[in-house]
């Protein structure tokens, strides 16, 4: 199989840049400084009771995987956002597309560039949260499921930022919307769903027989769309008791079906997986110059 | 080689093509003039495909270029008015992004990229970045890159567009080579004279539509013969007044002490015969001359409206030959 041009391109000048090294640098930093800082307080708490809180160590592994989740969503995008915008800033787009490569190609060549840097980006991360292993409570395969898991939602926002990037024309506008979209998934959904239980909430208690029980319904399962909460339903697999998940859906005084609470890593997982592939093909067909049309054009 | 019939592309209001009609034959060095929003660029990005038309057909070697865009790509290089280049990236990686893009590979795409960065007079920087280059060098770089994948029909978009008089006549050289060596070429510029010196054809655009397109050498005879007949007589006046008078292709005459202007709309052959009857008769002429015209007149004549009356002439004298 012959390497893909724009992903050979993109590795290389990446690899020049200092862009690339000041992520990976600043990452750590922050993941770094959480880390001690919570190792620091766990220590402190040894000192005064002279007891091993290990309960602390399995908070100290979710804080930080957390933490990093937070990062590849928002990091990643920032890279992408600019990849097809920028070559029509720079004025290579077209040039691009007058050669033999497909627009499916120019993007997974571009996706593929953005999937090298997640994989760097959360692998130098791999040290700080091995910090897990100096007491233990962490399996090797969680630990694997997890870059899976960072993997996957890297994919999914560098996609949709990659999306953004061939509907607009600038890099600015499309890096807004990007990060505009994430929010509205990240809390927008849980807003809503969090808004309608209030409503039914406010109905209950203005109702007469006080029959009436507060429930968000089946809104609740909105949230699936919401890459944060099923974030937390795999974490807390890893680390809880199982039943964390369910509690966070009692808030909204609902719960969802068996079936579906049993299932809604993956079922989130696969919905985020289909989202990666469709904002593939919509890029793709973006920047199609004989179909796609892109939106802030003046 | 290159067929484009009835493309029509509107850009909401404007419109940018209408009905707009092209032929362009193997090997031809085309040139494709006409003001600034006259359609060149329209025209030639979609021809690259790069722009859905509206309405009308194009092929390359009898391929539809919007149903066989494979096949067309293959045979076409597109070279637009800026080289748009990566940052961080040196000359021959320039060069091997965009071979590999067409599938062309190591030993097979350092020999291609060395022998074009040769002809294009790039070879001593092939490890400069390629963002280091001045604009001439860019531009350059630009044809090397279009040429990558050898293709038989180059569309350029106005190439030398802000290049100093040095980097024109080295593209120019380089076009004229490639025109030699059986490249179709399709050259768009807003300057008429850069293309009169190295086209042997041109097409002048207008709001959208081709309002003349013929050979170099045929344009500029009807634009010859636009122009007065001018006889500078030493003796024989007279003689040289009856004779002028009587001959049929001789629209208007007007004397001035001895030279005479004549309107004549005949042949090169018809205005040597009238030369040699007035000798013979003779007339001591001591100059006989169709001052040559302008393309630029030409040119600003057709595009402030005047067209059609140039048109005009230019079919009638056609349908005369």
């Amino acid at each position: 199989m012959k390497p893909n041009p724009v992903y050979q391109m993109e590795k290389m000048t990446s690899s020049r840049s200092v862009k690339m090294a000041g992520i990976i640098f600043g990452m750590n930093l922050l993941l770094t400084a959480a880390a001690l800082m919570m190792l620091y307080g766990m220590i402190r708490e040894i000192q005064y009771t002279g007891e091993i809180p290990y309960q602390s160590l399995i908070r100290l592994y979710e804080t930080i995987a957390g933490f990093e989740f937070g990062l590849v969503m928002f990091i990643v995008p920032a890279l992408t956002a600019g990849a097809v915008s920028g070559e029509r800033e720079r004025r290579t787009l077209d040039l691009l597309l007058s050669t033999r490569m497909s627009c499916r190609d120019i993007i997974v060549g571009k996706l593929a560039a953005s999937f090298r840097t997640i994989l760097i980006v959360t692998l130098s991360g791999a040290p700080v949260l091995s910090l897990v292993f100096i007491y233990g409570g962490i399996r090797e395969l969680d630990f694997i499921m997890l870059f899976l898991y960072y993997i996957m939602t890297g994919l999914f926002s560098g996609s949709l930022g990659l999306m953004m990037s061939s509907l607009f024309q600038k890099t600015s506008a499309a890096t807004a919307v990007t990060y505009t979209t994430l929010m509205i998934l990240n809390a927008g959904t849980s807003a809503v769903v969090y808004l309608i239980y209030q409503l039914s909430y406010m109905q209950a208690v203005n109702s007469a027989d006080y029959t009436v029980i507060p429930s968000a319904g089946r809104w609740v399962y909105l949230l699936l769309l919401n890459p944060a909460v099923t974030f937390y339903c795999f974490l807390t697999g890893q680390t809880g008791s199982g039943r964390e998940f369910g509690f966070l859906l009692a808030r909204y005084g609902t719960e969802a079906a068996p079936l579906m609470n049993r299932w809604w890593t993956e079922i989130g997982a696969a919905i985020q997986i289909l989202c990666t592939v469709a904002f593939i093909a919509v890029a793709a067909r973006k920047i199609n110059p004989l179909k796609g049309q892109i939106l802030d054009r003046k | 080689m290159l067929d484009i019939r009835g493309l029509t592309k509107r850009y909401k209001k404007f419109v940018a093509l209408d009905h707009f009609d092209l032929h362009v034959d193997r090997g031809e060095l085309f040139g494709f003039v006409g003001p600034n929003g006259a359609g060149k660029t329209t025209t030639m990005k979609i021809v690259a495909g790069l722009l859905r038309p509206d309405g009308g057909s194009v092929t390359v070697e009898g391929h539809n270029i919007l149903k066989e865009r494979a096949y067309v790509r293959e045979c076409i290089g597109y070279m637009p008015d800026y080289a748009g280049v990566y940052d961080n990236m040196k000359v021959f990686e320039y060069m091997e992004f965009y071979a590999a893009a067409y599938q062309i590979q190591g030993l097979q795409a350092r020999e291609r990229y060395q022998q074009l960065l040769e002809m294009v007079g790039l070879s001593g920087k092939i490890n400069d970045y390629v963002e280091d280059l001045s604009r001439g060098m860019k531009q350059r770089l630009s044809l090397a890159r279009a040429l990558i994948h050898d293709p038989r029909l180059l569309i350029l978009d106005e190439p030398a567009s802000g290049l100093d008089p040095q980097s024109r006549y080295h593209l120019k050289e380089v076009l004229k080579y490639l025109s030699r060596e059986g490249k179709t070429i399709v050259i768009s510029s807003h300057i008429l004279s850069e293309l009169s010196e190295m086209c042997t054809d041109i097409g002048i655009i207008d709001k959208g539509k081709m309002i003349l397109r013929g050979s170099l050498i045929d344009i500029m005879d009807q634009v010859n013969q636009n122009n007065p007949l001018e006889i500078t007589v030493y003796d024989g006046m007279e003689e040289a007044a009856r004779i002028l008078r009587e001959h049929p292709k001789v629209q208007t005459v007007s004397f001035n002490y001895h030279k005479i202007v004549v309107n004549f709309s005949g042949s090169h052959e018809e205005e040597a015969r009238l030369l040699n009857k007035l000798v013979m008769n003779g007339v001591l002429v001591y100059e006989f001359i169709r001052r040559p015209g302008s393309l630029e007149n030409l040119f600003m004549q057709i595009t402030e409206g005047k067209e059609e009356v140039m048109i005009q002439r230019f079919h009638q004298a056609e349908e005369g030959e």
